[in-house]
């Protein structure tokens, strides 16, 4: 008996072939799609779910006034919390800087964790060797992820011992973690002593200061009832410390689990770029919106094929078959469809992985275990269930004198239903494709948008300050060399320090601008315009930003500011030519007044997601006067490579144990688009792909539709319908359902598009053509795919269809 | 109206060579009313279909009043079609979705009449065919006989000149099969040059003129006289 709904089976997919190939390859684009978007999700939940106390493990944030939570905390932070909270059971900090690594002949710069010596109680990786309770003892140990002991040793295993020169000092490799295959937020870097921070900080009493926040903090709190009243207590204790030290009104902190941390992308200053969670909230609506397409075309070509079943259940109704049997029949036929589906999506998944791990930038792998195969197994059974129920119940209700009348194909709740589900599926793509047209458009405008400097032929050294004099004189004298310059911070990354300008007619008058103290030429190295006013000049003793403490009133320097600062100061840019403003007066220092001498264009740091602050640029006389931290040079266009090796050879030159690493602007500032263009790019395949999905089911029913009507199409032609004719009346039946779906999705595509365009600073104005050239679209690929079916049907010759009396 | 000259057409199958109209002459007059018989497969539905331009031949001469048929295209081929010849089918080939009065406008709107005449002539036609009662229903709620009729008047309201049909009682009992046959008699009457296609001998004698075909090739070919029928067909009756 079980052998004969096989065999059955089996002889109705090969009868009907080719609705059976459109509904089977529906169903693996369908499920295909639904397994990888699950996959990418469950990656994207998954980061730092290695670690044993995972669970437990907590990140402290910042929250002053109202800017956006910050993970970077003051180093005393994590001793103050072991021992003034109880529920607090341990604490551990995590700073990351750049470090120059000297071996054998070279010099290379690489970044590097400084962690303290429970790092490992809290993120317990796993070591090739060493011990991971000792590890970290000694002030001059080093620890290597499995990658960079392969940089540096060509191994990763018998290297315990072996030295490296970093900044100038040697250390011992005390241990090598294992490359993990679950993914987590820490930086694949080097490891220290959290000891070796410190010598780097301009002095070890900063490491007390509450206002100086230079790392990471973790908590492990076994008790999570204990968080909300934790974070009220931590952050009183908080606020009363830094509040005298900070011109922030309010200190308060976030302990957010470590869990989360990964997809958080509003706190800033993480160790590891973050993902977005709502980026995996819309892919995972996006799987199952595509899984209900491939659904529906299932249902949809399994109740249109209807007709030709009815003789079928005529006879087996007639045979003495109960409708039991029938449902059985039909949905043992479903599920084994999609069975067969899963299989082969499940090996297109496998065939579509390194391009997906490539496209997105990440490493999944697909691995059977009991548990997924049985996952995968239930996906089948139910998705065979969803789609095959309702044709199993309609055909085991049809009656055999209904059949033999030949009203089956046109009853009118059948027809109904195939109507509602193509404006379903119609709605669904057209609905996707407003919303990755307008992110495509929001993301090139973002991208495109005049950024206030000209990225081109501008490399971006990483320090220098020590030999940026010697460097700049012999850089300069290269033909190929425009410009070099150095600044605190540099376009495409973030403004560290902030600063009070008050207009000097009007003291309480707080405006808070981001600082950036530059060197002569940055300007012109960063193709910043000069709105009105001179350029930091040589020729003037008094441009040099100095504060005197001892007198606050005595110090001096000229400032040249933004737009966006004139703008908010009431002046045009000649306005702002001369006038005085009044800088400082945050926590212990005093007023003191400047003259503005320039005007620059608006500049974007960070990127076009963030608003422009007001800024002010001041210049520091030597570069380690204010801690510049990036050296610039500008080439002519079309320099070649050996310019730049040059420079390093001149940078060497001067000193032999500091890496020259540098990126091209315009790399840095495509890299902090990439996860934005990943998931457009993403949002643009699952777009095409729910296309496809929709397109095929189309074209499914409208050949099974044809196919009804071939003798209609031949009789009407013998009447006189010419091929033009016929092709509009068969397109023309599915266009009126694929105006309805856009009636439909058009407006909930409008609200949500609405929400998302409203959270960017700078955005496009709502497209309105977008919706149009998606109801377009949609009649497009309506017309075409019946069109491929209509004009065969409507060309034929009348005599091969009528003959078949 | 209608000259074949050595007309040929051959279908080429799997295996066989089947050849359906063998080198046939053929002249149509206006105003005759054609009967064919024959045996099954001797090529009766093929010469209907070139007649009407629904097939094409391999060879031979075909005019159709004054256009030279084998030398036309498809379109042109279409548009005679479509000026001058209605069809009636066997099995009716009504639409299944449309009313009796959509199905017998159709052609009308394929001929771009205007609406109002569209509605003139559909009344007409309902009329002479005595369906009026009917207009509103659908091809399936109606008989045999009166699907037919409706074939007929959607094959006679553009006022064609020629009137091909294909086996029209085929699918009908004696009694609605008289109604037919006595419908196209008063049409040949009124003017219309019919061709029809049947396997029953008794229905020849309401046309002008019988073909008798076999394997191809015309057997005979006679006019219709009263007394001739009477003698060669003594048993049946004919009205
Ligand atoms: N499309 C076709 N392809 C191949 N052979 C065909 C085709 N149409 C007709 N024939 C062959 O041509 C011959 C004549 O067919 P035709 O339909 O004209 O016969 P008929 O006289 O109408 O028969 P019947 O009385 O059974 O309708 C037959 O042998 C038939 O098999
Ligand atoms: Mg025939």
């Amino acid at each position: 008996m079980v052998k004969l709904l096989f065999i059955v089976a089996w002889r109705n997919f090969y009868r009907d072939k080719l609705t059976s190939l459109i509904q089977l390859s529906g169903l693996v684009i369908g499920i295909a799609c639904f397994i990888l978007i699950q996959l990418y999700v469950d990656h994207q939940k998954s980061f730092n779910s290695q670690f044993t106390a995972a669970k437990d493990i907590y990140r402290i944030n910042l929250i002053r006034d109202e800017n956006k939570p910050q993970a970077a905390t003051p180093l005393r932070l994590s001793k103050e919390l072991t021992s003034n909270f109880q529920q607090i059971n341990d604490a551990t900090r995590v700073s990351d800087g750049g470090v120059s690594v000297k071996h054998l002949q070279g010099v290379y710069a690489e970044k590097s964790l400084f962690v303290d010596r429970n790092y490992f109680e809290f993120f317990d990786f796993e070591l090739i060797e060493g011990d991971v309770l000792t590890a970290l003892n000694a002030p001059d140990s080093l620890i290597l992820h499995e990658d960079t002991a392969v940089k540096y040793f060509s191994r990763s295993q018998g290297i315990i011992g072996k030295r490296l020169t970093i900044n100038g000092k040697e250390h011992q490799v005390t241990g090598v973690i294992k490359k993990s295959n679950t993914p987590h937020t820490m930086p694949l870097t080097l490891v220290l002593p959290i000891e070796s921070y410190f010598s780097l900080l301009p002095s070890q009493a900063w490491q007390e200061r509450w206002n100086y926040n230079a790392t990471v903090t973790f908590a492990k709190i076994d008790n999570e009832s204990a968080i909300d009243n934790l974070t009220r207590l931590v952050s009183d204790y908080y606020d009363q410390r830094a509040k005298g030290s900070s011109s922030f009104k309010t200190n308060r902190v976030v302990i957010e689990p470590l869990l989360d941390i990964y997809l958080d992308n509003v706190t800033t200053y993480s160790l590891t770029p973050p993902g977005s969670a709502v980026m995996v909230t819309i892919f995972s609506v996006i799987s199952f919106m595509i899984l209900v397409l491939a659904c529906v075309n299932f249902t949809n070509l399994s109740t249109a094929a209807a007709m030709r079943r009815g003789k079928d259940v005529g006879v087996r109704k007639a045979l003495g078959a109960s409708k039991n049997q029938l449902i059985t029949q039909y949905l043992v036929e479903a599920i084994l469809l999609t069975a067969l589906a899963t299989l082969i999506a499940v090996l297109t998944v496998k065939l579509a992985l390194p391009a997906f791990n490539t496209l997105m930038n990440v490493e999944i792998n697909l691995t059977f275990s009991l548990l997924s195969s049985a996952q995968l197994f239930g996906l089948a059974i139910f998705v065979g269930i969803v789609a095959g129920s309702y044709p199993a119940f309609y055909l085991s209700n049809l009656s055999p004198a209904h059949v033999l009348k030949g009203l089956v194909a046109t009853s009118k709740s059948g027809v109904l239903l195939r109507q509602s589900l193509i404006v379903l599926q119609f709605g669904i793509a057209a609905f996707l494709v407003v919303t990755s047209l307008i992110v495509n458009w929001q993301m090139q405008y973002v991208k495109n948008m005049p950024q206030g400097f000209d990225r081109e032929n501008v490399i971006i050294v990483s320090r220098g300050a020590d030999i940026f004099n010697a460097f700049k004189i012999q850089a300069v004298r290269h033909p190929d060399v425009i410009s070099t310059t150095m600044s605190h911070t540099v376009p495409t990354k973030p403004t560290r320090t902030s600063n009070i300008v008050r207009p000097s007619n009007d003291i309480t008058n707080e405006i808070w601008v981001g600082s950036n103290p530059v060197s002569f030429d940055f300007f012109q190295t960063f193709g910043i315009k000069l709105l009105s006013g001179r350029d930091f000049s040589k020729a003037y003793t008094n441009d040099v930003y100095e504060e005197n403490k001892n007198d606050w009133q005595a110090s001096t320097g000229k400032l040249i500011i933004n737009q966006s600062l004139a703008t908010t100061l009431g002046w045009s840019p000649e306005e702002a030519i001369d006038q005085m403003v009044t800088l400082g007066g945050g926590g212990d220092d005093g007023l003191h007044n400047h003259q503005i001498i320039a005007v620059v264009e608006d500049s974007h740091y960070i990127n076009a997601k963030n608003a422009i602050p007001p800024m002010i640029y001041v210049l520091s006389g030597q570069p380690q006067d204010l801690s510049l931290r990036w050296t610039a040079i500008r080439f002519k266009a079309g320099t070649s490579l050996q310019s730049i090796k040059d420079m390093e050879q001149v940078w060497l030159g001067l000193n032999g144990s500091l890496a020259f690493k540098y990126d091209w602007l315009t790399d840095l500032f495509s890299a902090s688009y990439r996860n934005e263009n990943q998931q457009t790019s993403l949002l643009n395949v699952f777009t095409f792909l729910a296309i496809a999905v929709t397109a095929i089911g189309l074209f499914g029913l409208a050949a099974f539709n044809t196919q009804r009507r071939v003798k209609e199409i031949a009789v009407r032609k013998v009447l006189g319908a010419s091929t033009a004719q016929l092709c509009f009346m068969l397109v023309n039946q599915f266009s009126s359902l694929v105006v309805l779906a856009n009636v439909i999705a058009l407006p909930v595509a409008y609200f949500l598009m609405r929400d998302w365009l409203n959270g960017f600073i700078y955005r496009i104005d709502m497209p309105y053509s977008a919706y149009l050239l998606s109801a377009l679209f949609s009649l497009i690929i309506a017309y075409v795919t019946v069109m491929v079916i209509a004009v065969k049907a409507a060309s034929a010759k009348p005599v091969d269809s009528l003959s078949c009396e | 109206m209608i000259t074949f000259n050595n007309i040929s057409r051959s279908f080429i199958g799997d295996e066989v060579e089947t050849v359906a109209i063998d080198n046939m002459s053929l002249t149509i007059n206006k105003g005759e009313f054609l009967s064919i018989l024959g045996p099954s497969g001797c090529g009766k539905s093929t010469l209907l279909n070139v007649l009407g331009m629904l097939d094409s031949i391999d060879q031979g001469g075909f005019s159709f009043i004054g256009h030279q048929v084998d030398q036309c295209s498809e379109k042109q081929r279409a548009e005679l079609r479509k000026q001058h010849i209605g069809f009636i089918f066997q099995s009716f080939n009504l639409i299944d979705e449309l009313t009796v009065e959509q199905n017998i406008e159709l052609p009308l709107y394929y001929h771009k009449v205007p609406k109002e005449e569209r509605k003139r002539l559909v009344d007409k036609v309902l009329q002479r065919v005595d369906i009026a009662h009917r207009r509103k229903h659908l091809p399936a709620k109606l008989s045999g006989g009166q699907q037919q009729r409706v074939a007929i008047a959607r094959a006679i309201v553009t006022q064609p000149d020629l009137i091909l049909a294909d086996e029209p009682t085929g699918n009908l009992d004696s009694k609605n099969s008289e109604q037919v046959m006595g419908l196209l008699q008063e049409l040949n009457q009124e003017g219309s040059t019919i061709v029809m296609v049947t396997h029953a001998p008794e229905h020849v004698c309401y046309g002008t003129r019988v073909l008798e075909l076999l394997d191809g090739k015309v057997l005979k070919d006679e006019s219709v006289q009263q007394e001739t029928l009477a003698a060669d067909l003594t048993e049946v009756a004919c009205g």
